[in-house]
């Protein structure tokens, strides 16, 4: 390597118009998401756990299904709602794993900034810092939506052209295909972005992480186990998990319609985002 | 202008700036002078509203901090602490940083060859040493060509080349009328490089003077004399407010009276001087006569 030299400082440039601006957050925001290298791991993790597990998915059906019953099945199939329901849980098949990967990547967005110090550059560029968390969260909500959306849809052709050898057929843009879909990615942004504040909450990987992992992972069961039987329909359709499944997969007999489950998710959001807003603007940094 | 009013910080319990009200003015380096957890980290980091006061306040130009338009073409500041993400390249977080004010690419590769990072930018911060992360966090702080500089502890882990520069870096920019704060532990290196300084100690300010008073008015002049009369010579000088030190045969260092006394009473004496020399104290001396009270990390003396 060279040895670095130093040149003599130019002279001052005419003061040029360069001011703070909330374009400019949310383009710092997405330079800083796509120059971290867990944040590219995470989301190709994300990619290959969707057309994974869909793959396997549609293996499974397509060799062990019993011919018999399909063509029984085939005649109740009004409206295809059988089959699309086939897709749409094959497609959608591996959420709690990627729940739990965009879960880490939300924490680490943030965590990440605090641990390596980062955080002190971005609030002196942006010394309101209402912005920053605003920017962070619209950034990551849509590039986790669009991933896993674009994943989603390209695994679309590979399921289909597995399943036509037990002519199990659907068409993608069936509204009862493509609306749980757009619902699954909204569920996993959602994720995202509650893992973001959560983060935020706590400064911490290890705690953030943890309190997702828990959230996700631990609680629904745990509630299951300790609940008793009369009180669990008053609470455990208000979970995240729960209510953010709802959103993605349309049950005979749902607890929440889908607007009501969109709306549990988004309450949880705004909770952990009021929260974490205030202790951003409070704390020392 | 960096205005500070009646400035306080806690800490819990633990009081890291007690009441300071200063004044940093432009066209001149301002040196901010402490003991280990005096308080300047604190009292810098409370300056870009990274650390809320716990009391008082401190404006840049008549405003606080974050009420600036554009905060980074107001103040550059490097933190003492890494302020980097280490799994990124120094170029994406300089563009990171940018992107923020809209500060296009031509200033962020202009800031990578001031700093001399042109070899290592597109390498992840993680691996730089600390002299490369001294240097990016310099380039953060110019970025947005700022009016105000705020360098905590700049020099830290430079080579002799990089503290030159900075050295000239910050005399320069302040020659242009801009204002300029820095924190140092090297004295000598202060020295060189402030006109003003502005010392703490235990989180409140000693001594805010131009460098060259602090030194005078911290220690006395010394007068340095050889000679081979030199008991004689003491025995003339003897008056109340002079005292004469003897460190070696022949040698005495006086203080109380100036060398053209001295010289003046030994000709009419008829005494041999090898060596007349008034001693200029030394700002690490000054420094050190300044804080001895107010140091809160002492050294123990080994027994
Ligand atoms: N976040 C914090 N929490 C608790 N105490 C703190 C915090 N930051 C600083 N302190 C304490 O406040 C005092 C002042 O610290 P500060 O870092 O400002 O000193 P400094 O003058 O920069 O010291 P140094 O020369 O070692 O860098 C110290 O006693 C320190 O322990
Ligand atoms: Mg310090």
């Amino acid at each position: 390597m060279t040895t670095a030299t130093l040149n003599p400082p130019p002279s001052p440039s005419s003061q040029s118009p360069h001011t703070l601006t909330f374009g400019g957050v949310l383009r710092s925001e997405w330079i800083k998401l796509r120059s971290t290298r867990s944040t590219n791991w995470s989301y190709l993790i994300t990619a290959l756990g969707i057309w994974g597990i869909a793959l396997l998915g549609a293996l499974v059906i397509a060799n062990y299904s019993d011919v018999a019953n399909l063509a029984e099945l085939k005649t109740k199939n009004l409206d295809n709602k059988i089959f699309n329901d086939y897709f749409v849980s094959i497609i959608t098949g591996s959420v709690s794993l990627t729940g739990l990967v965009v879960a880490i990547l939300g924490v680490l967005v943030i965590s990440g900034e605090y641990s390596t110090g980062m955080i002190r550059s971005t609030l002196t560029a942006v010394p309101t810092r209402t912005p920053v968390l605003v920017g962070k969260a619209i950034i990551l909500f849509l590039t986790t939506y669009a991933i896993t959306f674009i994943a989603q849809l390209l695994s679309f052709p590979i399921v289909a052209i597995i399943l036509t050898r037990i002519n199990v057929t659907a068409n993608l843009f069936d509204s009862n295909i493509f609306l749980p879909l757009l619902g699954c990615s909204l569920f996993l942004s959602l994720t995202a972005l509650l893992s973001l504040t959560v983060g935020t909450m706590v400064r911490s990987s290890a705690g953030g992480i943890g309190i997702m992992m828990t959230l996700l992972l631990v609680v629904p069961g745990l509630l299951f186990a300790l609940l008793p039987m009369d009180w669990r329909p008053n609470i455990t359709p208000f979970l995240f998990t729960s209510a953010g499944t709802e959103i993605y997969t349309r049950m005979d007999q749902p607890t929440l319609s889908l607007p009501q489950a969109i709306l549990v998710t988004l309450i949880w959001n705004a909770v952990t985002f009021i929260g974490a807003m205030i202790l951003l603007k409070r704390r020392d940094a | 202008m960096i205005t500070a009013t009646a400035l306080s910080k806690h800490y819990g319990r633990k009081v890291a700036v007690n009441d300071v009200t200063f004044a940093v003015h432009p066209g001149r380096v301002t040196g901010f002078l402490g003991p280990n957890g005096a308080g300047k980290s604190t009292t810098m980091r409370m300056i870009v509203g990274l650390d809320r006061p716990s009391e008082g306040s401190v404006t840049i130009n008549g405003k606080a901090y974050a009420q600036h338009r554009s905060p980074l073409q107001e103040v550059g500041v490097l933190l003492d602490a890494k302020a980097v993400h280490t799994g990124r390249s120094a170029y994406n977080h300089l563009l990171a940083m940018a992107a923020t004010h809209g500060i296009g690419k031509s200033r962020v590769h202009e800031v990578i060859e001031i700093t001399g990072l042109g070899s290592v930018a597109k390498k992840r911060v993680g691996g730089f040493s600390l002299g490369m992360g001294q240097r990016l966090g310099i380039a953060s702080a110019i970025l947005g060509d700022p009016a105000t500089l705020i360098l905590d502890e700049p020099v830290n882990g430079l080579d002799p080349e990089g503290v030159l520069w900075v050295r000239n870096f910050v005399r320069d920019y302040a020659r242009q009328g801009r204002t300029v704060f820095l924190s140092s532990h090297l004295m000598s290196e202060m020295s060189q490089t402030a006109d003003q300084l502005l010392i703490i100690g235990r989180g409140q300010i000693i001594a805010d003077a131009p460098l060259t008073d602090v030194i005078a008015s911290a220690t006395n002049p010394r007068v340095r004399v050889c000679s081979p009369h030199a008991a004689q010579l003491a025995e003339l000088l003897a008056a109340p407010n002079v005292t004469v030190l003897s460190s070696e045969a022949g040698v005495l260092d006086i203080t109380g009276v100036d060398s053209k006394t001295i010289g003046e009473l030994a000709a009419r004496n008829g005494l041999t001087l090898h060596e007349l020399s008034p001693q200029s104290a030394s700002l690490e001396e000054a420094y050190m006569a300044l804080t001895t009270d107010a140091v809160e990390y002492r050294t123990e003396t080994v027994r």
